[in-house]
């Protein structure tokens, strides 16, 4: 088979599927799911708190990582290093 | 300014409430205080008994666990607008240096520093411990008086 016909249909085998999935994100939209902005907002505020307290102190950062938070420490060691 | 005199005692309180207002903490004397707040607010001054001994319905309990939920965003943004307003404040002054002489240079380090004394970095921890995708999707809300 011409490889050029398989890429055709593939592409049209890809476009079939992306109309499929755009139904299921339509119906999808229908139940959407509840986030609770409020505490979003909390979160996202606690975030920037820690990062602003950190920020370029090593003895902060050291109290982050006696308390387990890789996450949080990963998040402040990258911007010290990006500086 | 007769904001810098009284800083840590302000600090202080905003931390204690946010410790008993995060959903985290557990039933400890903070949350204790709370719930008695909420009862103060909620009766406007009638009868105050000890709430613990009452048993809250359904709807007071989504109510309470709104009302921590209004503090602790409350708290947190005023926070973080303090520790905005000390960076402006401090980079004004250091720009103006020559008309202004007795300023708070370091306003940012003595808050940030309150901050860490008092266990501010360690509330966001607790805070991220625990699973955060079960809190944003908590719903706390009770539908509308038709």
């Amino acid at each position: 088979m011409d490889p050029r016909e398989q890429l055709q249909e593939h592409e049209l085998a890809q476009a079939g599927k992306s109309e499929t999935d755009i139904n299921n994100i339509e119906d999808n939209f229908q139940t959407p799911i509840f986030v609770s902005w409020r505490n979003a907002h909390m979160s996202v505020d606690m975030l920037r708190i820690v990062q602003k307290l950190t920020k370029n102190k090593q003895g902060r950062m050291r109290i982050l990582m006696e308390y387990k938070a890789p996450v949080l420490y990963f998040f402040s060691y990258v911007t010290y290093l990006s500086k | 300014m007769a904001l810098i005199p009284n800083i840590h005692k302000y600090l202080v309180t905003l931390l204690k409430l946010l410790l008993a207002a995060l959903p985290s903490a557990k039933k400890t004397q903070g949350s204790h205080s709370l719930l008695n707040d909420y009862d103060l607010v909620s009766r406007s001054g009638g009868g105050h008994a000890d709430v613990n001994s009452i048993e809250l319905s359904q709807q007071q309990m989504v109510d309470v666990a709104r009302y921590r939920e209004v503090l602790a965003k409350s708290i947190t943004s005023s926070i973080i607008f303090l520790l905005k307003h000390s960076r402006v404040v401090r980079t004004f002054h250091n720009f103006y240096i020559l008309n202004i002489v007795k300023k708070d240079v370091l306003f940012f380090e003595l808050i940030s520093k309150l901050l860490v004394d008092n266990n501010g970095v360690l509330l966001g921890l607790r805070l991220f411990n625990q699973d955060i995708a079960l809190l944003l999707s908590t719903k706390n809300e009770l539908a509308p008086l038709t």
